[in-house]
């Protein structure tokens, strides 16, 4: 019996559908595309909406706030982004770099003030290769209904930050990879206090009578005291001065526009259809800012302007079809897979249909091909399903009748009529179309697995992609120990987890000595020489904390992708606003932006 | 000349230490490494293929005890304590929160809500109560009272939302701030980037909340011990006034 109660629940739960009225706040809505602007010398934009504001401006209100409600956000190339991501992990390796050579350079003085201050030593600069771009799917931002559907066989891949497991090194190197001078600052050269007597041990014609304690390992006396406050000063210095330039670097990468200047982003711009191509630019926009407790920054990406090169695009269009599927396959009823066929067609119509393709040679093909994906599954379910059986006709003619159907259909469920007998028995209780979210709500909601691409692709199947970058406060050491995965520790990632958190431990150089005592014929006397012992002329000795620790805010960074109409995830505030500790970093982007928008 | 030359030498000397230190690891040869594989082989390496990953403090023990008994075989760096994080009894953190200080948590996850809901019901006067976790009676009336000026909780936008409609009064009363991390909305992904582990800084002292690290009636909380303590506290005061300011921020977005 209970168990037949908690069937019903989660049944019930299950056919209440999504609930956009009650948590959609930041929507995204009416993208500016059209190429032919962009010719003109527009730059391309999107527009969202804070849906509160809008609601009380429609209501009448007169207030700033409410007439404040929408904003345009131009948008940037991927690869920009990619370039913005790197230079983030740049300004991370630089602290990281600078905070564990200032600890180890001022806690081994003299000795690593001559290596490093004096003479220089240095190996390769950072050079952090491009992040690679990973798709996220932040369940923040996706419907319950939705995630509960496509979940309910297995757990389905959502991505992660794209930073998760960045804020590392790429080799970790027994070697400064900064400038000295970027952590030899105010830092002189300082002999006394001694510390440390060196361990030893004492051979009598080469047979070994004594050793100190812990030899070689351990020195006979440590400075204990002095290696604590050398330390202590050493990360102090590293997290005043070190730690402001690494949140300087990071503001700084974050909310420049590259280009800077409105002459040099509209010079970008090409005059016609076959030079597009992708300008590299990036045009960020704070949303309140990345840092802690404010919210993000963010920058809508595009692959490239415009596709030129059709077999790609026809690949991309498989991907997304593949993708889509993938999703309604999980999440879908029957009914719901008829509709995937009916609003693919034609969003993939639309995109082969638009006027920047009109003449190209291998257009024609492209519809050829997707006529070939469609038609015949389509054709079968339609046979199969009662309400869709009236659809006949050529491909275009079958769609526009079944989607016609499918809106009487979706009537039927919300007046709660005789659904079964239009669907043949197959169950719906979703609706097929929800409050307050455009479309299809479930064919909708899969756009957020779709991969950036180009604007007409973007257009015709509505929705676009967005980087994001927001800073996160994080309890942890340098190097980062939780880049091994604790859910697999095998030998292989151990290794390379070990060797990189060894390369980083906080040591202190010892040399231990071997006193040699030998009688000679010199006439015969006794001679005592100290030499460096065969178990090698320097010995680590681990100085507390040990590994450094971290427990400030980093900068992370993701692409996320947002169907048209819905919620843009990770935000909040209102775009071109700044929280004042960034007010430094205050450009006025708003006033950048509007020559190259138009608005 | 000769001059120019020893300075050089002198200064390349730790430098070249450090290469040497690491040259005897011997990365190419075979016949070598075979002694110094059954050395790694002595630190039971297999261990690691046998952790219990539902308890994440014993998996960081477990890579540790490994990581610092290769350490010692192989390169000769013994000099590294037993553990790192050594048990705290619940009485240590209680007398670290009567000590009058601000108090910060850190982390997500159900460790994250029994924390905030015990210093919501202190901070509140909300008298007496045994909070359980994981169905552990964990949390005594602390005997001589808890005095603290304020309390900060950061966590993921979800449980923040979830926790200040808890803990409604003692937030309207300025005792208890939370700050959440990411957007307005929920975002569960966040545990993967913030540590699963929560995080408690009272009275001068980090402590991990540790449920697992052994059975739960023995101990469930660790801290760092001597001088490591002192670095992290350094590390962890900084991180307070740098959540004092995000709070004020998150005021600022509001």
């Amino acid at each position: 019996m209970r168990r037949f109660a908690v069937l019903l629940l989660g049944s019930l739960a299950l056919a209440q559908g999504p609930t956009y009225e009650d948590w959609t706040k930041y929507l995204l809505s009416a993208p500016d595309y059209r190429l032919e602007q962009v010719l003109k010398g527009k730059w391309p934009y999107l527009e969202v909406l804070r849906k509160d504001r809008l609601r009380d401006y429609q209501g009448g209100a007169t207030t700033l706030e409410a007439q404040a409600h929408e904003f345009y956000l131009p948008l940037s190339s991927l690869e920009a982004t990619r370039e913005v991501a790197r230079d983030l992990r740049k300004a991370w390796q630089r602290f990281e770099e600078r905070y564990y050579w200032r600890v180890i350079t001022e806690l081994n003085n003299p000795a690593f003030w001559f290596a490093y201050c004096l003479a220089g030593v240095k190996g390769p600069e950072l050079n952090p290769p491009l992040p690679d771009l990973k798709l996220m799917v932040p369940s923040e931002g996706v419907d319950t209904a939705f995630l509960q559907a496509a979940t309910r066989s297995s757990p389905l891949d959502m991505g992660r930050w794209a930073s998760a497991g960045l804020h590392k090194l790429d080799r970790y190197l027994p070697v400064p990879q900064v400038d000295p001078r970027e952590f030899c600052d105010d830092l002189g050269m300082q002999i006394l206090p001694l510390m440390y007597i060196p361990g030893f041990k004492v051979l009598v014609q080469g047979y070994e009578v004594f050793r100190t304690p812990g030899y070689p390992s351990r020195p006979f006396w440590f400075n204990e005291a002095e290696a604590n406050a050398r330390v202590e000063r050493a990360m102090q210095k590293a997290f005043t001065d070190y730690y402001a330039d690494y949140l300087k670097d990071v503001a700084k990468a974050l909310l420049t526009p590259r280009p800077s200047t409105p002459q040099d982003l509209l010079s970008l711009l090409p005059k016609d259809f076959k030079s597009l191509g992708s300008p590299k630019v990036y045009l960020p926009v704070p949303w309140q800012g990345h840092l802690l407790g404010a919210g993000g920054v963010v920058a809508p990406v595009y692959t490239e302007l415009f596709p030129t090169d059709l077999t790609a695009l026809w690949d991309q269009v498989q991907a997304i079809w593949n993708t889509y599927k993938g999703l309604i396959d999980r999440a879908g009823t029957e009914v719901e897979k008829a509709y995937l066929y009916v609003h693919f067609y034609r969003s993939a119509k639309t995109l082969f249909d638009s006027r920047a393709f009109l003449g190209l040679p291998g257009v024609d093909a492209l519809k050829g091909n997707l006529e070939n994906l469609v038609n015949a599954p389509l054709r079968a379910l339609t046979g199969a399903i009662p309400v869709l059986k009236g659809c006949a006709g050529d491909l275009d003619r079958v769609v526009s009748c079944a989607a016609t159907a499918l809106m009487t259909l979706d009537q039927a469920v919300k007046a709660k009529g005789e659904v079964e007998k239009l669907t043949g028995g197959k169950p719906q209780n979703e609706p097929l179309k929800a409050k307050e979210a455009p479309g299809l709500w479930k064919y909708e909601e899969a756009k957020r697995w779709l991969p950036p691409s180009s604007l007409p692709v973007y257009e015709a199947f509505g929705y676009a992609t967005f980087f994001q970058g927001t800073s996160f406060l994080e309890v942890t050491t340098v190097p980062d120990i939780r880049n091994v995965d604790l859910s697999q520790v095998n030998l292989g990632n151990w290794m390379g987890w070990a060797w990189s958190q060894l390369s980083r431990l906080v040591v202190y150089w010892h040399t231990p000595l071997t006193i040699d005592i030998r009688v000679e014929y010199c006439p015969p006397c006794v001679i005592a020489y100290p030499s460096l012992p065969l178990e090698g002329p320097a010995q680590p000795l681990g100085v507390p904390p040990y590994v450094l620790p971290f427990s400030l805010e980093r900068t992370h960074w993701r692409w996320v992708s947002v169907p048209e109409g819905y919620e843009v995830p990770g935000v909040r505030g209102a775009p071109y606003t700044l929280v004042s500790d960034l007010s430094a970093y205050a450009l006025d982007l708003r006033a950048l932006y509007r020559p190259l928008l138009g608005r | 000349m000769r001059k120019a030359f020893l300075t050089l030498l002198v200064a390349l000397t730790p430098a070249l230490a450090q290469f040497d230190w690491l040259s005897n690891l011997d990365w190419g040869g075979i016949s070598n490494n075979l002694n110094k594989v059954s050395q790694v082989l002595s630190c039971d390496p297999s261990s690691l293929a046998q952790l219990d990953f539902s308890q994440p403090s014993l998996v960081l023990r477990g890579v540790y005890r490994v990581t610092k008994c290769v350490l010692c075989t192989t390169l000769k760096m013994c000099g590294l304590p037993d553990d790192m994080l050594y048990p705290a009894s619940w009485g240590e953190i209680q007398g670290a929160l009567s000590r009058g200080q601000e108090v910060m948590v850190v982390g997500s996850g159900a460790g994250v809500e029994a924390l905030a809901r015990y210093l919501g019901l202190i901070l509140h006067g909300g008298g007496c109560q045994n909070i359980s976790y994981g169905g552990v009676p964990i949390y005594t009336c602390p005997p001589g009272g808890i005095r603290i000026p304020k309390a900060y909780i950061v966590t993921d936008g979800k449980t923040a939302r979830k926790l200040e409609a808890e803990l409604k009064e003692a937030v309207k009363e300025g005792l208890l701030k939370v700050v959440a991390v990411g957007g307005e909305r929920d975002a569960p992904e966040l545990s993967g980037v913030i540590l699963g582990l929560p995080i408690l800084w009272a009275g001068g002292k980090g402590y991990l909340f540790a449920p697992g690290y052994s059975t739960p009636d023995r101990w469930l909380w660790l801290t760092p011990d001597g001088p490591v303590s002192n670095k992290v506290a350094l590390v962890m005061r900084l991180a307070t006034s740098y959540v004092v300011s995000a709070s004020r921020r998150q005021e600022e977005v509001k």
